[in-house]
């Protein structure tokens, strides 16, 4: 039986909201101008995508399911024959509006979703599924239990496959059971497969791409790529796989021209519209060729192996994709995220590594002391930056990064 | 399936072949075989007075249900005394060496061929485990009928496969202190009861002769001792069924063959090698080792983690995501199926 | 070395039907130490009906030598025409040697040790021999042939030894082997 948050004081809350509605700026149509500077005419249905994606026609029998993290398992969702939509965003207006819930110093991530929640912009989920990884996104269970139904999943903080694959597997197999109960679908080992086939598919594409744009950065720019990972939060894996393919074969013809010197961004997620950090990148003259980030890699790169097909060996196999292979830094990872760092840098011969914290996210900054200074070991450029979502910053930021870019040039010779 | 996987499978199911229906095939070359034996190896026979398993009856445990084998010799795996028409080799070396304490053979005449089973496990270790035993074959297809009926594998912690292999240990020296004392001049008369104690326990004496569709002895009721040796011996055959079909190669921690290889698995010409900076501890390579062992998942460095009781399946070398994270190389040179390195592989992973 | 001597026997006095002894005369060889002495030896008809009524003795200590006699041919009744004999003697020449026969004549069972001859060998890739030893019974002489291949098995053991060296030390030294590319 599904607990149920803050049962008793849902009422008084909705009461207290205000009915103003927030302010939208223009983010989205300002956003669009990256499409100008796409040069694959192929990008133009990802485009197209997030402009539809306002107004979502919900049809009797589409269920929308919202999570958050790569600790939840898509395949699941899918099996049971139902729509995954990822709720991470980075909207600076939403960020205001959720100031009602959550003033102060809270990470802006979670207070957008808070915003965009009280004002029922995600009227059409059924279930929000909300992971305990970091602090702030685990109380969100509580904070949105008054407008919609949660479900946590909580997969504690120890990353160790050893220790923990029982518990892991328990956690996803009664998952997987309240999904078949609650919507009444007899998903079983045939439909993992099919759903893990299809997520191994996109794993291919997008390694294809992701190794494409090591070699030669600016054929799928880095505004094309982020895009097209914001696209695949909402639309339909089999669709996404296609628009996907289509792009890369167009890519794959072309030769890259740049010299500019190429850069790992690790770090927080860059999510679609909030792509301050890719403006001041490209205008300081350097090229984004890989990124090690949880909405990116952390998501994509790693395949699901099925070796016993059995049902739990499937769910088995899921929980060591998800959680041991993840890269999120609310579990102890870090280990792992220096060692992906250093092994991406030497074998693609990389020149440098920014990496990107999210102004009040603690976990990340937590990391950087430890990163910098095995970079320094190993010879490696490092930057490190904090931002936020607000324009204020952006000439102090270009600044360090011309610096960082003289740095590395220097270094070469 | 992986390119490893397929052509692990090919090479099992050749060598089943191969080594169980040998004496069908190869019956023509049988005769020849007299004039053929080289005089590098001797041919061993029992001695006057001494008890050899050609004096067995149908009936009793130790009758052997076929002829003369092609080739009298004794390779690392699980071959057996019992194959249907003799087989392609004599006997597996646990055969050999009780045979051999209870005949009490001179030692020159045994150095060949301990000589040549030390080459074939300095080669490839217990890679005879993995890609030719017979037996090995038979309980991997009772894992592959498990996972068909969509029953979850039982996985067993590290203390119950060391209390197998303790075991195994205590089976074996149990049976080879009995070979050597019903050699003595004033035990022979006990001969005709424990003479190969092991064979009489061993599940591949009941599993063999079926193959060519003989019936093994399953019973043997007419003295208290091999009362005793029947009764034992559908125990073993018992666990041996249940740990294939519910785990994967359970059975291996505790076959005596196996542990005899796996003493030269450290030192052997099958190095598997760790990249530790590319690993990112996702854990699939120790998820899907057949015999359960986690030690690739745990060191943190650049080594060879060979251990005891691999069986060179390379199962952990074909899943892991990381390309060049794990490799096997052979007396340091890379091996031929080495492992691809583009990223096509990934959907062929799910079947 | 078989170091059977071929030498003439002169037989004295061996057609004398009435007496029953034998002189035995031979040239001594350009050697030293033990040598086989064969040759055969003449009986009247009707004198002894088996060989174990004919003993070779050395006349210097009275004593019986170690003989191999074996019968040739036979008169009429069954006693015996010719034997031929084989036994050991020395190079000292003080040592005179006579056959003694009749029927009061009682030949030992087996008193000496066997003599170890070193024997060569050939073989055609034949079948391997697991005998170390053959004894062959010749009677009163016990010829062991040594035929035990003693050098022919055991240099399996420097293989072996260099194996089991090989890899007790490739497994201590697994840490050191691994060459980072």
């Amino acid at each position: 039986m599904q607990k149920k948050f803050l049962n008793k004081y849902n009422e008084i809350i909705l009461k207290n909201l205000s009915s103003k509605k927030p302010f939208l700026n223009d983010e989205f149509e300002q956003a669009l101008k990256y499409r100008l500077k796409s040069g694959l005419s192929s990008m133009d249905d990802f485009y197209k995508a997030i402009e539809s994606n306002f107004r979502i026609e919900k049809t009797q029998k589409d269920r929308y399911i919202g999570y958050f993290c790569s600790i939840v398992p898509e395949e699941l969702l899918i099996a049971c024959c139902l729509k995954p939509v990822r709720l991470c965003c980075e909207e600076y207006a939403w960020t205001n509006a959720g100031e009602e819930i959550l003033p102060g110093d809270i990470c802006p991530v979670i207070k957008s979703i808070c915003g965009k929640f009280y004002n029922n912009v995600y009227d059409y989920l059924d279930l929000v599924i909300v992971p305990g990884t970091c602090d702030p996104k685990t109380k969100l269970a509580e904070l949105l239990s008054p407008v919609k139904e949660i479900y946590f999943l909580d997969p504690g903080r120890n990353s160790d496959y050893l220790d923990n694959v029982d518990k892991w597997t328990a956690l996803y197999t009664k998952f997987f059971e309240f999904l078949k109960q609650k919507f009444q679908c007899n998903a079983g080992r045939k439909q993992l497969l099919n759903a893990c086939k299809l997520t191994n598919k996109r794993t291919e594409i997008f390694k294809k791409i992701y190794e494409l744009r090591i070699k030669s950065p600016d054929v799928i720019n880095a505004f094309d790529y982020y895009v097209m990972i914001y696209v695949s939060f909402f639309m339909d894996i089999e669709q996404w796989n296609n628009m996907a393919e289509k792009v890369y074969d167009e890519a794959k013809e072309k030769h890259s021209l740049s010299k500019k010197p190429k850069i790992l961004l690790a770090g927080s997620p860059v999510i679609f519209p909030n792509f301050k950090i890719l403006d001041v990148l490209q205008q300081a003259e350097l090229e984004i060729s890989s990124d090690i980030q949880c909405t990116s890699f952390g998501r994509f790169y790693n395949p699901v192996v099925i070796d016993e097909d059995t049902e739990s060996g499937i769910i088995r196999a899921l929980t060591l994709k998800n959680i041991a292979g993840s890269i999120c830094p609310c579990l102890l990872n870090l280990e792992k995220m220096v060692n992906l760092i250093i092994d991406t840098v030497n074998q693609y011969k990389l020149d440098g590594v920014v990496y990107y914290n999210l102004r009040l996210c603690q976990v990340f900054e937590t990391q950087t002391t430890v990163i910098r200074q095995v970079l320094k070991e190993n010879k490696i450029p490092f930057l490190s930056v904090k931002s936020d979502f607000g324009k204020e910053d952006i000439g102090q930021l270009k600044t360090r990064f011309e610096a960082f870019r003289e740095i590395i040039q220097s270094g070469k010779e | 399936m992986n390119k490893i996987s397929i052509s692990r499978r090919i090479v099992q199911v050749i060598c089943l072949i191969l080594l169980v229906y040998g004496g069908y095939i190869f019956k023509d070359w049988k005769q020849s075989a007299e004039a053929q034996k080289q005089s590098i190896f001797p041919s061993l026979n029992a001695p006057e007075g001494s008890i050899s398993t050609t004096k067995f009856e149908k009936g009793s445990i130790l009758w052997p249900s076929g002829a003369t084998p092609v080739i009298e010799n004794y390779p690392p795996t699980l071959v057996c005394r019992f194959n249907p028409n003799g087989g392609m080799f004599k006997a597996c070396i646990l055969h050999f060496f009780s045979e051999n304490l209870t005949w009490r053979t001179s030692i020159k005449y045994l150095l060949p061929y301990i000589t040549l089973f030390v080459l074939l496990c300095f080669l490839f270790g217990r890679a005879w485990c993995g890609w030719v035993c017979p037996i090995g074959t038979v309980g991997d297809f009772l894992t592959f009928l498990r996972r068909k009926m969509n029953i979850p594998v039982k996985r067993f912690p590290a203390n119950f496969r060391m209390n197998l292999s303790f075991t195994g240990y205590v089976l074996m020296v149990i049976a080879l202190t009995i070979s050597t004392l019903i050699g003595m001049p004033n035990l022979a008369r006990y001969q005709c009861y424990w003479f190969l104690p092991y064979c009489q326990i061993c599940p591949a004496r009941l599993i063999c002769p079926m193959f060519g569709l003989i019936k093994p002895n399953w019973k043997d009721f007419s003295t208290g001792i091999t009362t005793t040796f029947t009764i034992l011996a559908w125990i073993v055959l018992g666990f041996f069924i249940a740990a294939f079909y519910w785990g994967r190669r359970v059975w291996c921690h505790m076959c005596p063959v196996g542990l005899i290889n796996s003493w030269f698995n450290k030192g052997c010409g099958i190095e598997l090698h760790k990249k530790a900076v590319k690993c990112i501890k996702c854990g699939y390579c120790a998820d899907v080792c057949p015999m359960g062992l986690t030690k690739m998942y745990e060191i943190d460095k650049d080594t060879i983690y060979n251990q005891t009781g691999c069986i060179m399946c390379m199962r952990c070398i074909e899943v892991c995501p990381r390309k060049g994270c794990l490799s096997v190389k052979f007396f340091g040179k890379k091996f031929f199926l080495r492992r691809k390195t583009d990223a096509e592989k990934v959907s062929q992973q799910v079947q | 070395m078989k170091k059977f001597i071929f030498l003439l026997f002169l037989c004295g006095c061996s057609f004398l039907f009435c007496s029953e002894k034998i002189d035995i005369s031979f040239e001594y060889p350009d050697i030293n130490g033990d040598f086989y002495v064969s040759g055969t030896a003449f009986f009247p008809p009707s004198s002894v009906f088996s060989s174990d009524h004919i003993l070779v003795m050395d006349m210097a200590t009275k004593k019986e030598v170690p003989s191999k006699i074996t019968v040739s041919e036979k008169w009429p009744d069954g006693s015996i025409l010719s034997a031929e004999i084989i036994f050991p003697a020395n190079t000292s020449k003080k040592i005179h040697y006579a056959i003694f026969y009749g029927n009061e004549i009682k030949r030992s069972k087996i008193f000496s040790e066997p003599a170890v001859l070193p024997t060569v060998d050939f073989f055609t890739g034949g079948t391997g021999r697991t005998a170390e030893n053959i004894d062959v019974n010749v009677g009163q002489i016990n010829v062991r042939v040594d035929k035990s291949i003693s050098i022919r098995y055991w240099w399996y053991v420097l293989p072996l030894l260099v194996l089991i060296f090989l890899t007790v030390y490739r497994s201590l030294t697994i840490n050191r082997r691994h060459k980072s590319e």
